[in-house]
């Protein structure tokens, strides 16, 4: 009991810091306490930044991902929708392809189609010269 | 017509408390004032829980009637509120030669049946700052109870004394008006002692304070202004005995050449 009385009344009072007055040449002095119409004057040139914007941003590409720092649901999920996106990409790889058969297969289809025209037009014109004679 | 702009260039200083306070403090003294909210935040409309259906973007930009503009907030007192598309007028303003003049004459023409105008500006630098200081020529400068309070107010002041010397138009500083002002802090002593010097140096008076109260948030909290929600607090004694200095000093009318010694050299 002697002890805890102690404890208490021997308590110091937080230490308190000395305040300095403010004085007005120090409030006037402080940084930023210039330029009080600066709004009126028109805008500067700043031909660097007008430069940067009719320049095309360049979007940085993405610094790789630390897996560690992912959980592991969360990199489960990164996982599915990686398999997902290489599902499209493999869906988007077959249908250029079968396109570009197709494609392919209607161009020999045109040039066939094309040289038996120009056949049928010889033939036809190698008849009319007979009948003529 | 009394017209009084109520700056610190310091946010957090009892602006729009003083604004709204002060406007229906007037009314209630039969005053028909009008409160324009010229910050972005909209804070009065928000504070008051006003519907505004027109703004002062419409007002200045799309040039929309003031009697449309205008909501009321009590009995004497209207409300000209804001919204974040406030941005846009200093945009406008900025293409507009001569813009503190037209500003000036498009207040001018909603002045009719008010004997107030009370603006509320944003904390920072803005032209739209600039062309109410202009058309109010009169500023009110609350000061809350810390060193950058403190520096908003020197910085509004000068900012009155340098646009006052580019004009040719004394904009006079009405007052400081310390805020918030809670006594059993030390820093209050030292605030208000810089308060003092700042107002022999600069021949600004310092207002009767408004004490610290617990009511003004409280009223904020309940979209009411300190009037309505609690009629007997400590803030809004204060505020009467400001105001009422307010109007005396307005009664005096300007003292010339108020800001000679002020002037950088």
């Amino acid at each position: 009991m002697p002890e805890r009385n102690r404890s208490a009344t021997q308590r110091r009072s937080r230490r308190k810091h000395a305040i300095k007055p403010v004085s007005i040449e120090e409030l006037r002095a402080a940084a930023g306490m210039t330029g009080y119409l600066s709004i009126l004057d028109p805008p500067a040139a700043a031909p660097h930044l007008e430069q940067l914007a009719r320049t095309p941003a360049v979007v940085p590409a993405a610094a790789p991902a630390d897996q560690a720092s992912f959980s592991k649901e969360v990199r489960r999920q990164l996982e599915r929708r990686r398999r997902g996106l290489g599902d499209i990409l493999d869906l988007a790889v077959r249908r250029n392809v079968l396109l570009s058969l197709a494609a392919r297969q209607a161009e020999a289809w045109q040039s066939r189609w094309i040289r038996r025209m120009r056949a049928d037009r010889r033939n036809s014109d190698k008849q009319s010269q007979e009948d003529e004679q | 017509m009394f017209r009084l702009v109520v700056a610190n260039q310091r946010g957090g200083v009892s602006k729009t408390t003083t604004t709204i306070t002060l406007a229906r403090v007037l009314a209630d003294d039969g005053l028909r004032v009008l409160a324009i909210d010229t910050d972005p935040q909209g804070s009065i409309g928000l504070v008051l829980g006003l519907k505004p259906r027109k703004y002062l973007d419409d007002f200045l930009i799309r040039n929309v009637p003031a009697a449309e503009c205008v909501v009321s907030a009590a009995h004497g007192m209207d409300v000209l509120c804001s919204s974040r598309d406030t941005v846009q007028i200093d945009g406008v303003l900025r293409g507009i030669d001569g813009r503190e003049s037209a500003f000036g004459r498009m207040l001018a023409g909603a002045e009719d049946g008010y004997d107030a105008i009370i603006i509320d500006v944003a904390p920072s630098i803005s032209l739209l700052q600039t062309c109410a200081l202009w058309y109010a020529q009169n500023l009110l400068i609350p000061v809350g109870m810390d060193m950058l309070s403190l520096q908003g107010a020197v910085a509004s002041l000068e900012t009155a004394v340098q646009l006052s010397a580019v004009f040719h138009q004394e904009i006079r500083a009405i007052g400081f008006l310390p805020a918030m002002l809670d006594r059993r802090f030390s820093l209050t002593a030292y605030v208000m002692e810089a308060l003092e010097q700042i107002s022999q140096q600069y021949g600004v008076p310092v207002l009767h304070p408004i004490r610290t109260d617990g009511s003004v948030p409280k009223a904020e909290r309940a979209r009411k202004s300190l009037v309505d929600y609690d009629a007997r607090s400590k803030a809004l004694e204060d505020y009467r005995a400001a105001a009422q200095q307010i109007r005396e000093l307005w009664n005096a009318g300007a003292e010339p050449k108020r800001y000679a010694a002020a002037l950088p050299a």
